[in-house]
């Protein structure tokens, strides 16, 4: 996935949606996995899609951690997850029987499906993981926030070992008419949908819906060299603030104070950092607080900076974005090549920094990297982590 | 104060970008198949005697076909996972490895099927036979 997201490459498509009368088209950043040989056949219909593609990102997390042994995790293991909304298509499928059929029998797992909570507890019995399961709702920084919070609990001697991460798929249209009605999903660019999201672009109109979940093995750089692993990155820091603003609209101060905050954990100056996987939607309000909150919170290093906006190419995962993007600026750091902001052919002159448009660069020199997470209801998380 | 450590990040992985699932299933498919019958009457007049006999068989065959036990079995084997050689009309659903939730999205599926309610004070049954028994029961009286 690095490798194509470093090539530019989107995922970004059309999708029909809607029930056949009246269905029309979408721009979605969709996801196609196979549960089989990972879930029990008999568990699909107790799991939503999101729950699914946790259990999913999480096997493969473990598997790569080499922490699998006989198909289960570490016992004592802690699950920290985001999720923004849970079990959507439940949702949907609970209140099309409702008010569609006009019957109050809905299906029995419908609770169950639908609870936020699921993604990390399927994780928990699907790997035999019995320390703490926790899940996050913040909005877009759900997962950020998990994978902070997980952090913590490892720096500050708690837990050993977490799988954390994110989970969301809202692709129904139930969910979809909702996004609509706010008015931040971008129109479908003349060039095709792939060029639909622009971050930082003079003609952006806002975001393309993804979904699918992104997990982390974190573990003390003691265990991890104990067991002869190779770690991707170090996790250095974390801050959290609110804007104690407003719900949608996102607050310069709030976002610098997060930034400050996590400068600050990580014991970092601002002129430690090398590249930045900004939240970046590309609504036309939040891109530009974004760039005017880097410029205070970094000053002058701010134009040093190598700022991507990769929703530009997966769209905005919500609850798991802040996971999939810390994710990739790991990846970043590991393999010291810097993914581009997909379709910035036309920089916006009031957000005037290094975005990297359009072409991923190597970045030999990069050692520190941050990741920015803001939520609806001006909830804001940043991670920083340092190369391995 | 922090007991600060370093910690380390190990391995992160996601399902690859690409498309998305169908329909959600469960919903949209509800009561039995009718069953065809045009054409019937004029064909009987070309028919050869020994038709009458054929017909009775289909006829057999199609009533057990629309008896809900094999559909239960359908449900058990495909979605709850119930391997095919352990369902029989004298097996317990207890004993077939099902939870209560399980239990209750099985009776949930069949009375969606069939457009019936079960009673809870009919919904004492033990065995996958009494409780197909139960369903023909009820969708006959709902087509009486």
């Amino acid at each position: 996935m690095f490798e194509r997201l470093y090539a530019g490459e989107s995922a970004i498509r059309k999708v029909r949606s809607g029930p056949e009368e009246s269905s029309v088209d979408v721009l979605l950043a969709p996801v196609e996995f196979d549960p089989s040989g990972v879930i029990p056949k008999g568990q699909l219909f107790v799991m939503d899609r999101v729950a699914q593609m946790a259990v999913i990102a999480a096997q493969r997390a473990l598997a790569s951690a080499n922490l699998l042994a006989e198909d289960r995790g570490p016992a004592a293991a802690g699950i920290y997850m985001g999720c923004g909304l849970g079990g959507a298509n439940a949702i949907q499928d609970a209140y099309r029987i409702y008010y569609q059929r006009h019957s109050r029998k809905v299906k029995p797992s419908s609770v169950p499906l639908i609870m936020a909570n699921a993604p990390a507890s399927h994780i928990s019995m699907r790997f035999g993981m019995l320390g703490p399961s926790l899940t996050y709702s913040i909005a877009c920084a759900s997962s950020a926030m998990a994978i902070g919070e997980a952090f913590r609990a490892i720096r500050d001697g708690y837990l050993d070992c977490i799988v954390a991460g994110g989970a969301e798929s809202m692709m129904n249209d139930g969910s979809i008419v909702a996004w609509q009605a706010l008015s931040v999903l971008a129109k479908e660019h003349p060039d095709g949908p792939a060029a639909s999201s622009r971050p930082f672009a003079k003609d952006r109109t806002g975001f393309v819906l993804g979904e699918g979940s992104a997990a982390l093995v974190l573990e003390t750089a003691d265990a991890v060299r104990a067991r002869g692993g190779q770690p991707i990155a170090e996790i250095v820091g974390f801050g959290a603030s609110s804007d104690g603003h407003n719900l949608t609209q996102p607050a310069v101060g709030g976002q610098v104070r997060a930034m400050r905050a996590a400068l600050v954990d990580a014991g970092l100056e601002p002129e430690a950092i090398g590249y930045i996987n900004a939240h970046a939607t590309a609504t036309p309000a939040g891109d530009k607080i974004e760039i005017d909150a880097l410029k205070e919170a970094f000053g002058d290093h701010a134009r040093r900076l190598a700022v991507s906006a990769t929703k530009s190419m997966h769209g905005h995962l919500v609850g798991a974005a802040g996971a999939l993007e810390f994710a990739i600026t790991l990846m970043a750091l590991k393999t010291q090549r810097i993914p581009p902001t997909a379709n910035l052919t036309m920089p916006d002159p009031e957000c005037d920094l290094d975005c990297v448009p359009c072409k991923g660069r190597p970045a030999p020199d990069v050692e520190y990297a941050l990741s920015n997470s803001f939520a609806f209801g001006g909830s804001n998380a940043v991670l920083v982590a340092r190369r391995a | 104060m922090h007991r600060k450590r370093r910690v380390e990040c190990k391995r992160w992985e996601l399902p690859a970008a690409k498309c998305m699932n169908g329909k959600s299933e469960g919903v949209a498919d509800r009561g039995p198949t009718k069953h065809q019958h045009s054409g019937r009457a004029q064909a009987a007049a070309t028919r050869p005697p020994w038709y009458i006999c054929t017909f009775l068989a289909a006829s057999l065959q199609r009533v057990r076909a629309m008896s809900s036990y094999d559909y239960i079995k359908q449900l058990l084997v495909e979605k709850h996972d119930v391997k095919p050689e352990v369902i029989s009309p004298d097996a317990k659903l207890t004993e077939l490895g099902l939870d209560s939730l399980s239990i209750a999205e099985l009776m949930f599926d069949v009375s969606d099927k069939y457009g019936i309610d079960i009673p809870d004070e009919r919904a004492n049954f033990t065995t996958l036979g009494e409780g197909a028994a139960l369903v023909d029961e009820l969708v006959q009286a709902k087509g009486a």
